[in-house]
């Protein structure tokens, strides 16, 4: 007799057995388990996705998915197509490409984490399947990188980013290694999956998708929400997680690694979609601004998930969403002067884009003009080089991005010294997370601190190679004016 | 002694590393804060106000060290003119 899906599914889903070689805490140690460590009798055995799917639903589903983004991608691999891309929207994807595609690697280990350290079967089968995807998700950015080498040499960070030490790539590589590698099987559930795929993925994956179905890069388009179908699976790990915690009393740990994990992943965002969604992403595709993204897709879904387990809002709330209006209007400035440290060009904003700009965002006329003034002033008088900056920025020694002002005249920028050591942060936020976890991130140095003890070069373009810059062609340019050669 | 500071203009967009000598005056370092910024902020005034990170103003013919100013601090330049385009 063939059972049906629904007799067999939940009797596969539930293997956990009882340990005779070794005890409990040992199999599951608290250290990669996770804490409060607690018994899979008292706090975990009732562990339940909502949507629960078998390994040959998995392979069936995904193989579907495959194939439909390699027939369009075969479809649409012509040469010359390209071509027909917008030049600020290839800056985009090239941006996008090198800051995310091993982060998803990040993930797959993270999964594979929970995978043997979550502490019930079904939790672990699901990570199982979560740790599949995030293979996929690194190797479809792989694979569309690779093809779009043909069209521009720098599609090559897509997979070399994370092997060098670039300014925003040691930024997203500690992101990474904080929430993923370096986590435990609770810490992932919650920050990964809780936090981070509930709701900053849809900027990624879903805002995203949408503008590059308008921008005309439909393999892009596609490949985003292929990978979107696979968050919204894994993403409700989460869920039951914080459900336990919170009823065996791990609800004020719950609420910090809430707190911290939306603050890097702010900070982070804020850098690698915010600034390009709003300076590179063609007006005609432009459905929405960052800001609105973000309110509409991701405020929403976190005040959700805050109200469903009774969270507080983080205590620095009032400060996000004051920074929703300038702060990645100040790091796209700081981006563009140190664009020589980028792997993508980055434009002045065209007069179009201007208005647009003075639409979405009523204080950006008199903020962030008149700077972009001075700059296409600069160029007119002085040439690429009055454009450029060439002090170094002040690095923040949690989230590793420059300290930019975050208002009009409002520098959020603060200091710590522990152990004789001096610490720049760029928010009190970033200095409360160092704060809880010195241990963790005290011994960390940024581009800055290597520079200040000798271990890079303090020379500019000696600096550039060392983060990987190695040719000035690897060196981002302006892309409207491309470079006069060679720059002071 | 060079140390190295993080500076922080009035009207601009991010901090910036300065590495100057601690015997530097409190006046020098905020001109020299200023000139690396000349570019975008051409007409910078002559007589800038400094805070330290706690918002104490410094007195400006103080040496850095005198000032209270070490390795990795912050400071604040504020005073700045911005010329028409």
């Amino acid at each position: 007799m063939t059972l049906r899906r629904d007799e067999w599914l939940d009797l596969a889903r539930k293997v956990d057995w009882s340990y005779r070689y070794v005890s409990e805490h040992d199999m599951f140690p608290p250290a990669l388990s996770g804490e409060p460590w607690l018994t899979h009798d008292e706090a975990w055995a009732d562990w339940s996705e909502v949507y629960r799917t078998s390994y040959s639903e998995y392979v069936r589903n995904q193989s579907v998915k495959e194939l439909s983004v390699l027939a369009v991608r075969d479809a649409l691999s012509k040469p010359r197509l390209h071509d027909r891309l917008d030049p600020a929207w290839v800056q985009l994807v090239k941006f996008h490409q090198g800051a995310f595609a091993l982060g998803e690697y990040a993930a797959a280990l993270a999964e594979l984490r929970m995978c043997r350290f979550g502490r019930d079967s079904a939790w672990r089968i699901m990570a199982n399947l979560g740790a599949l995807d995030e293979i996929r998700h690194t190797q479809i950015p792989l694979l569309l990188g690779h093809d779009l080498l043909e069209m521009d040499d720098n599609f090559d960070w897509t997979h070399k980013a994370y092997h060098t030490n670039n300014l925003i790539v040691v930024a997203t590589r500690h992101f990474f290694e904080d929430g993923f590698l370096a986590s435990n099987a609770i810490d992932i559930a919650i920050q990964l999956n809780f936090v981070i795929e509930t709701g900053f993925t849809n900027l990624q994956f879903m805002a995203l998708a949408a503008m590059a179905d308008r921008a005309d890069h439909h393999v892009f388009e596609k490949a985003l929400a292929s990978i979107q179908t696979d968050e919204a699976r894994h993403a409700q790990i989460g869920h039951p997680v914080v459900r336990a915690l919170i009823r065996h009393g791990g609800r004020e740990y719950a609420q910090y690694l809430l707190d911290k994990t939306w603050w890097r992943c702010w900070r982070i965002f804020l850098a690698t979609t915010g600034t390009p969604m709003d300076y590179l992403t063609p007006i005609a595709a432009r459905t929405r601004s960052f800001k609105e993204f973000m309110q509409e897709w991701v405020v929403d879904q976190f005040m959700r998930n805050l109200e469903e387990f009774e969270f507080d809002l983080p205590w620095f709330w009032d400060l996000f969403l004051e920074e929703l209006d300038y702060a990645h209007h100040s790091l796209q400035l700081a981006h563009y002067g140190y664009r020589t440290m980028l792997w993508f060009d980055l434009p002045t904003p065209s007069d179009l884009e201007r208005a647009w700009l003075r639409d979405k965002y009523p204080t950006w006329r008199q903020t962030y003009e008149p700077i972009w003034d001075r700059i296409e002033d600069a160029w007119e008088r002085q040439g690429e080089a009055a454009t450029l900056t060439y002090t170094l920025p002040g690095l923040c020694n949690l989230c590793q991005l420059s300290t930019v002002f975050i208002g009009p005249g409002k520098n959020t920028a603060c200091s710590l010294k522990r152990n004789g050591r001096s610490y720049l942060f760029c928010s009190q936020p970033c200095r409360w997370i160092f704060e809880h976890e010195p241990q963790r991130f005290g011994s960390h140095r940024t581009v800055v601190d290597r520079v200040v003890t000798g271990e890079a070069p303090s020379d500019l373009l000696d600096l550039l190679v060392w983060m990987g810059h190695d040719t000035p062609e690897s060196r981002g340019r302006d892309l409207r004016r491309r470079r006069l050669e060679p720059v002071p | 002694m060079l140390i190295h500071l993080y500076g922080f203009l009035e009207g601009d967009f991010l901090g910036r590393v300065i590495v100057v000598d601690s015997a530097q005056t409190v006046l020098g370092l905020a001109v020299q804060l200023q000139a690396w910024a000349r570019d975008l902020y051409p007409c910078p005034t002559a007589a800038p106000t400094v805070t330290n990170e706690q918002g104490v103003l410094l007195e400006p013919a103080s040496t850095l060290t005198h000032a209270g100013l070490s390795a990795g601090d912050i400071f604040h330049v504020r005073g700045l003119h911005l010329c028409a385009s």
